[in-house]
C-alpha cells in the first residue's frame, strides 16, 4: 500500500475509535441522580418559558417538536430524568442543577392538571 | 473517580460560565466554526486567492496554524459531551445527520493533518481535505448549535 493511503487509513481508524466510544458512552449518566430536590415552580415557570416553551409551547401546551406537557401525568422525578438524559430530539442537560429542579417542579404542577 | 462523577464534574465546570452544558456546547461549536472560517480564509490567501486580504507570508501562515489549533481545542468539550455522554442517536433527520458527521469529523481532521505533512500527494489533496473538514464542521454546527440558537435559546 502506498504512502498516499496513510491519511485514509489513519482517518478510518480514528472514525472507528469514535464509533466505539459513541456506542460505549462511558460518561453517560446511568440513572437520574436521584429524585430532584423540591424545586421552586415559580422560578421554574420563568425558565420553562425561556428554554422549554420554544419546543413545548407556551405553558407546556404543546408545540413542535415538543409534546404537550399539560395533564401529561409526569412527576418531578420523571421530568428531571428527561431533562438530565434527554429524550428523542431533546438534548440531554438542557438545564442543570437547581434550575432543573425548578423546571421539574413547574412541569409536574402543570402535568398533574 | 467513578465515571458518573466525571459527567457531573464536567457539568459543574461548564455551568460556572454557561447556563447549561448544552449552551456551553453550542458556544464552543460556534467558536470552532468561526475559527474554521478563519482557516478557510487564510488557506485561500496562502493559495493566492482573496487578494484583498494582507499579503501572503508568515503572518497569514501563523494565523492559519493557530486558528486550526484553537478550533481543535474548542471541539474537545463538544466531543466529550456528544460522543461520551450522548453517543449515537437517530430520532430524526437532523440528529441522524449530526451523528453521522460527528462520527466522521475527527477522522477527516486526522486525515487532513497527515495530508498537510505529506509532500508526495497531489496538489489538490490538501485543499480538498481542508474544505471537506470545514464543510463537515459547518454542517455539524448548523445541525446542532444553530438549531439550538433558533429553536431553544440564544444566550450563554
Amino acid at each position: 500500500m502506498g504512502r498516499g493511503w496513510r491519511p485514509v487509513v489513519v482517518g478510518a481508524t480514528v472514525v472507528l475509535g469514535v464509533v466505539v466510544l459513541a456506542q460505549v458512552r462511558p460518561f453517560e449518566p446511568e440513572a437520574p441522580s436521584g429524585a430532584p430536590a423540591a424545586g421552586d415552580p415559580a422560578h421554574g415557570e420563568v425558565l420553562f418559558e425561556e428554554r422549554c416553551a420554544p419546543c413545548h409551547g407556551p405553558g407546556g401546551a404543546g408545540g413542535s417538536p415538543g409534546p404537550r406537557l399539560i395533564d401529561s401525568g409526569l412527576d418531578a422525578a420523571a421530568v428531571a430524568a428527561v431533562v438530565e438524559q434527554g429524550k428523542g430530539v431533546m438534548p440531554a442537560g438542557i438545564i442543570s442543577g437547581g434550575d432543573r429542579d425548578d423546571v421539574a417542579a413547574y412541569v409536574a404542577s402543570i402535568a398533574s392538571g | 473517580m467513578p465515571l458518573g462523577d466525571v459527567n457531573e464534574t464536567y457539568t459543574d465546570l461548564v455551568t460556572t460560565v454557561f447556563s447549561s452544558a448544552i449552551a456551553a456546547k453550542a458556544w464552543f461549536a460556534t467558536a470552532a466554526v468561526v475559527l474554521a472560517a478563519v482557516q478557510v480564509t487564510t488557506a485561500a490567501r496562502i493559495y493566492g486567492r482573496l487578494g484583498f486580504l494582507p499579503e501572503r507570508g508568515a503572518a497569514v501562515a501563523t494565523v492559519h496554524r493557530w486558528s486550526g489549533r484553537l478550533a481543535f481545542l474548542c471541539t474537545l468539550p463538544v466531543f466529550f459531551h456528544c460522543v461520551t455522554i450522548l453517543g449515537w442517536q437517530t430520532p430524526d433527520t437532523r440528529v441522524a445527520v449530526h451523528s453521522v458527521l460527528g462520527t466522521l469529523v475527527y477522522g477527516v481532521f486526522a486525515a487532513k493533518v497527515l495530508v498537510v505533512r505529506d509532500r508526495s500527494l497531489p496538489g489538490w489533496a490538501l485543499p480538498a481535505a481542508g474544505l471537506t473538514l470545514a464543510s463537515t464542521l459547518g454542517v455539524l454546527w448548523a445541525t446542532s448549535a444553530l438549531w439550538y440558537f433558533l429553536n431553544v435559546r440564544f444566550g450563554f
